[in-house]
């Protein structure tokens, strides 16, 4: 709360003035930018993929979780949707929209427009983070080029492919954001005096993106070095003796060892498990691909996107080789150990994903689509902080010249300004329609009750099962759990017919043989 | 004093929860506005893209991307296709021939059959069958299947079983094969002989179809 200024405040103030002198007061606040960020990227995020909620559909992964949280509840969904990790904060979003359905009092067929909502929620909550967690870190400008460049990120929405389809408005691909939150996380933790509650929350929202997206696990070291430097300047054994009882007695470190305690519980010791039979089966990325993967489209995205298209496997080492050079060499020493991380990460996300996604190679369509963007867009997130302090870090060099001092983050918001000209928020893609239900699922739901398509939790046929199994569209054949009590009330109240359908059909002119 | 503090405190926290509650409020009503207006906008492209879609030949059942070698239909096989209506009125398949379609002599025909999947045991499952002309795909590039309309076809399961007659002529007719997004659903080939094991596609391969519906009947009095 800020201090109360005896001159602005005097006790003659009228409760108007009072009201908006702290109107004001909240406007400027930090809190109130963050609020405002987040309800302006939900805006645009929703107009540059309204499908989900205008012609939802239970689609891919969101389906079979959706069935598990109904059948299982939510932490043995968040636990054991996937066998190789927990999915925690894809299944939160899920979960929030069955409770959102709820309160908003529309029925359980519903329930992917209100999955939908939170999703854009989530993302829009990712992408102004950086408002309020770098806001001592960042210059106001950089923070705002940041957050211009987030919710303008291309994901290849209006190039025709499935991108635009199964990303923003979706719970299953959320999961990769936690990368870059966590990223953020680190960052606030070894640039801030740790109080015992703020490591605590920091802490607790590390274990999150640990225990949704297993690569952030590899942050968790880089989080203990606040301790971990204790140790250094240590020559003898009482020295040793004095850091040890420094690290224990910390509240932070006991807060970091709960959050990783938390992350082995739920994640297990991380393994390379093969994702299926399309990773074991699928030849090692061939090299022009693994540049193409791991360097264009990870690891410098948010640099190489705009020439995308030009680009090949000597341009992109080129490109790549240019970018570090730059980096290293105007770059200042106060901000190298964020460059050196930052790269690290993407890095180690670029590596997993040529050596342990391999089949990934297939998509790639030799720098002539972006698609599979869900893979890539938290690589370009991460990007952004780091072009934004290699931008102010070279006005800091240029200080001498003011006009010059302002063109790096004169090229940022260009940047920007070029991505909303290739993915303009105002215009509807036609991959928003990639799969169009058009009432179709409320007809699979009222054959499935008129059909007594009863399901036990097992998914199995039941006669006395308290589920029904509902083909999510035509063109994805799997079937989703809902309750059936629900169901039963949900087509009664929009009036669909529950007698059995016409099974039979007059033969037609042509005579059988 | 500690009142007169705490008196103080209390309309600090007041004003300020008001402020909160004036800003938020103005805040949430800009993204109803917002989320609105975008909704309209979105539907109205909804509406417009359906319209651009609905095209005589009738739904897409599934959405194809690089061809791939043809299907040849040798005599004796039988192809199964399932099917999954969306709508009422389902009354056709067009799927796209071969390369071998403008080969094939015109006295040629195949056997089709509509059978339904999910229905209760002792239902009727064959809907409709008849013939199917191989030469009428010579110019058109399609073979067709018409049959009355079934009213409640809405999410409902179907095969399109075609059944090459063992004793048919060479040239074969073939079918064009794509590559599609997984989890669309795959033929499956049985034939040509009783002992011979039934050919699964992998995943991500579809014939080129459209499931047809008639117009609903005019309903007013």
């Amino acid at each position: 709360m800020s201090a109360m200024s005896p001159s602005r405040r005097g006790a003659g103030a009228t409760l108007a003035e009072l009201v908006v002198e702290h109107v004001w007061d909240v406007l400027r606040g930090p809190s109130f930018r963050f609020v405002a960020a987040t309800a302006a990227a939900f805006v645009v995020f929703f107009a540059r993929a309204p499908g989900p909620w205008v012609n939802p559909v239970f689609f891919a992964e969101d389906r079979d979780w959706t069935t598990l949280l109904v059948t299982h509840g939510f932490w043995h969904t968040a636990f054991h949707a996937r066998p190789d990790y927990a999915v925690l904060g894809n299944v939160a979003v899920l979960w929030g929209g069955m409770r959102l359905c709820d309160l908003a009092g529309d029925d359980v067929l519903s329930i992917p427009r209100y999955q939908a909502l939170v999703s854009y929620f989530a993302f829009a909550l990712v992408v102004s983070l950086p408002v309020l967690l770098l806001r001592r870190r960042l210059r106001p400008g950089a923070l705002a080029a940041v957050w211009l460049l987030a919710v303008s990120m291309p994901l290849g929405i209006h190039s025709g492919s499935w991108s635009g389809y199964e990303i923003l408005g979706r719970a299953n691909n959320v999961g990769f954001a936690a990368l870059f939150v966590a990223f953020l996380l680190v960052w606030v933790r070894l640039t801030t005096h740790l109080r015992p509650a703020r490591a605590a929350v920091i802490d607790a929202g590390l274990a999150t993106c640990v225990l949704t997206n297993p690569i952030a696990t590899a942050l968790l070291p880089v989080a203990a070095w606040p301790a971990l430097r204790r140790l250094a300047p240590v020559r003898d054994r009482a020295g040793l003796r004095t850091a040890a009882l420094a690290i224990v007695r910390d509240p932070a470190v006991w807060t970091l060892a709960a959050a990783v305690l938390a992350c082995l519980a739920g994640n297990g010791i991380p393994t390379a498990v093969a994702h299926g039979d399309r990773t074991a089966l699928a030849p090692p990325m061939p090299f022009d691909r693994a540049i193409e993967c791991g360097l264009a489209r990870s690891l410098f995205y948010s640099l190489s996107w705009p020439v995308y298209r030009w680009l090949n496997t000597d341009r992109t080492v080129a490109l790549a080789a240019l970018a570090l050079w730059l980096t290293w060499r105007f770059g200042l020493p106060r901000h190298r150990w964020l460059y050196a991380g930052g790269l690290g990460l993407l890095a180690l996300t670029s590596a997993t994903l040529v050596f342990k996604r391999p089949e990934l190679a297939a998509h790639l369509g030799d720098y002539r689509t972006t698609f599979p963007d869900r893979y890539f867009y938290a690589q370009y997130l991460v990007g952004l902080p780091l072009m934004a302090a290699f931008a102010t870090d070279l006005g800091t060099r240029l200080a001498a010249r003011p006009r010059l001092a302002r063109l790096p983050l004169v090229a940022l918001f260009a940047l920007a300004a070029l991505a909303v000209v290739l993915e303009p928020p105002g215009k509807i893609a036609d991959s928003q329609f990639i799969v169009d239900d058009d009432g179709c699922f409320s007809r699979s739901a009222a054959r499935a009750v008129a059909l007594g398509a009863w399901r036990g939790a097992d998914g199995k046929p039941a006669a006395d099962g308290a589920f029904v199994g509902i083909p999510a569209h035509p063109s994805m054949p799997k079937e989703i759990l809902l309750p059936r009590a629900a169901v039963e009330r949900a087509i009664t109240a929009v009036g669909a017919s529950r007698t059995p359908p016409v099974l039979t059909a007059a033969a037609p002119a042509t005579s059988p043989r | 004093m500690p009142a007169t503090r705490a008196r103080r405190r209390l309309r600090w926290l007041a004003c300020r929860a008001i402020a909160w509650g004036i800003c938020l409020g103005a805040l949430l009503s800009a993204v109803g506005i917002a989320f609105r207006g975008i909704e309209a906008h979105a539907r109205g492209a909804l509406a417009e893209w359906r319209a651009r879609r609905a095209s005589p030949d009738g739904e897409l059942l599934a959405m194809v991307r690089t061809p791939l070698p043809d299907l040849p239909l040798a005599p004796g096989t039988v192809v199964e296709q399932p099917l999954w209506a969306s709508h009422d009125g389902f009354c056709g398949v067009r799927f796209e021939a071969g390369a071998l379609a403008g080969a094939v002599p015109t006295s040629g025909e195949i056997i089709w059959r509509i059978v339904a999947t999910d229905v209760p045991a002792g239902a009727k499952r064959r809907l409709a069958t008849g013939t199917l002309d191989l030469g009428a795909a010579r110019d058109t590039g399609w073979f067709d299947v018409r049959f009355p309309p079934l009213p409640t076809s809405a999410g409902a399961r179907y095969v399109l079983k075609l059944l090459v007659p063992a004793e048919f002529a060479a040239p074969t007719p073939s079918l064009a094969l794509y590559t599609s997004p997984e989890g669309r659903p795959t033929p499956v080939i049985t034939g040509p002989t009783p002992e011979t094991p039934p050919t699964t596609f992998p995943l991500g391969t579809a014939l080129h179809l459209r499931l047809i519906y008639a117009a609903p009947p005019d309903q007013s009095p």
